[in-house]
């Protein structure tokens, strides 16, 4: 079994079931592309094909990868907070609500909310915050004013 | 830059990179090696789990395509997708003014 072969058996039996076909058919024709692109600038064919395999990755962390949270944009106020494209994610942030705004999200096309200076409430504050400091929060710049309350600078409606 | 800090970004570069076109998903990888002057180190395979996340949403839609004897899943931008990114751009406009204006004050 050629390296290809044996990389994409490993790859459907790690994939669910139901994306298993369509997923191996597609990293075949990404192998052969790599392969071809690799030897095109001067690999001999057994180092492209493992140059190609090792840049896609094990093929478990693909597998892993269907099934996963979707691209759809969250829904419900915490959700919103933490949508923003997987911004809020990437910063570990951590979860607020509005007192006195319960719609209070992160789009940035709507109406702002909450005017400078509005007060929120953050449920936890990472440990290197401290009052006076600012926090990010998705695309919220707030101002933590004590452990639990924040003064958002910046927060806009869920439209 | 490597692929965790890439991670919760990696579906809107898959859009822009769709912005002017169709493409497969191997051409996809290239333009954005391409376009990131060879600054996005990303688990290749990851790209394939977030056009199907993206195409789950209703943002991209695929087609099999037959090329050279290869076939081939090539994946365009539906008017939702580029709805999706534009309203994205300005996302990302913001948070990147939002963050030099909390940098610079420090």
């Amino acid at each position: 079994m050629s390296a290809s072969e044996a990389y994409l058996e490993e790859l459907r039996r790690a994939l669910p079931r139901r994306h298993r076909r369509r997923v191996v058919a597609e990293i075949r024709g990404h192998l052969a592309d790599g392969i071809a692109a690799e030897t095109a600038s001067g690999a001999d064919p057994e180092e492209a094909e493992r140059l190609t395999i090792e840049r896609l990755g094990p093929p478990e962390r693909i597998a892993a990868q269907f099934g996963e949270g979707s691209a759809r944009r969250p829904t419900g106020k915490a959700a919103a907070l933490v949508a923003a494209g997987g911004v809020a994610a990437l910063l570990s942030v951590f979860a607020v609500t509005a007192s006195r705004h319960p719609t209070v999200g992160a789009t940035t096309t709507a109406r702002p909310v909450a005017a400078p200076g509005t007060m929120v409430y953050v449920h936890s504050v990472p440990s290197g915050y401290r009052a006076g400091q600012v926090a990010i929060l998705g695309r919220v710049l707030v101002r933590v004013v004590n452990g639990t309350a924040v003064r958002a600078v910046y927060v806009h409606a869920k439209r | 830059m490597n692929g965790d800090a890439l991670r919760g970004h990696l579906e809107l570069l898959l859009l822009a990179a769709l912005a002017s076109g169709e493409q497969h998903g191997y051409a996809l990888i290239e333009w954005l090696r391409v376009q990131s002057e060879g600054a996005l180190e990303l688990g290749e395979g990851s790209v394939y789990p977030a056009l199907h996340r993206l195409e789950k949403a209703g943002l991209v839609g695929s087609a099999w395509q037959q090329t050279g004897g290869r076939r081939r899943r090539v994946y365009c931008l539906t008017k939702l997708g580029r709805e999706r990114l534009g309203e994205e751009r300005q996302g990302w406009a913001s948070l990147v003014r939002t963050v030099d204006l909390v940098l610079g004050a420090s």
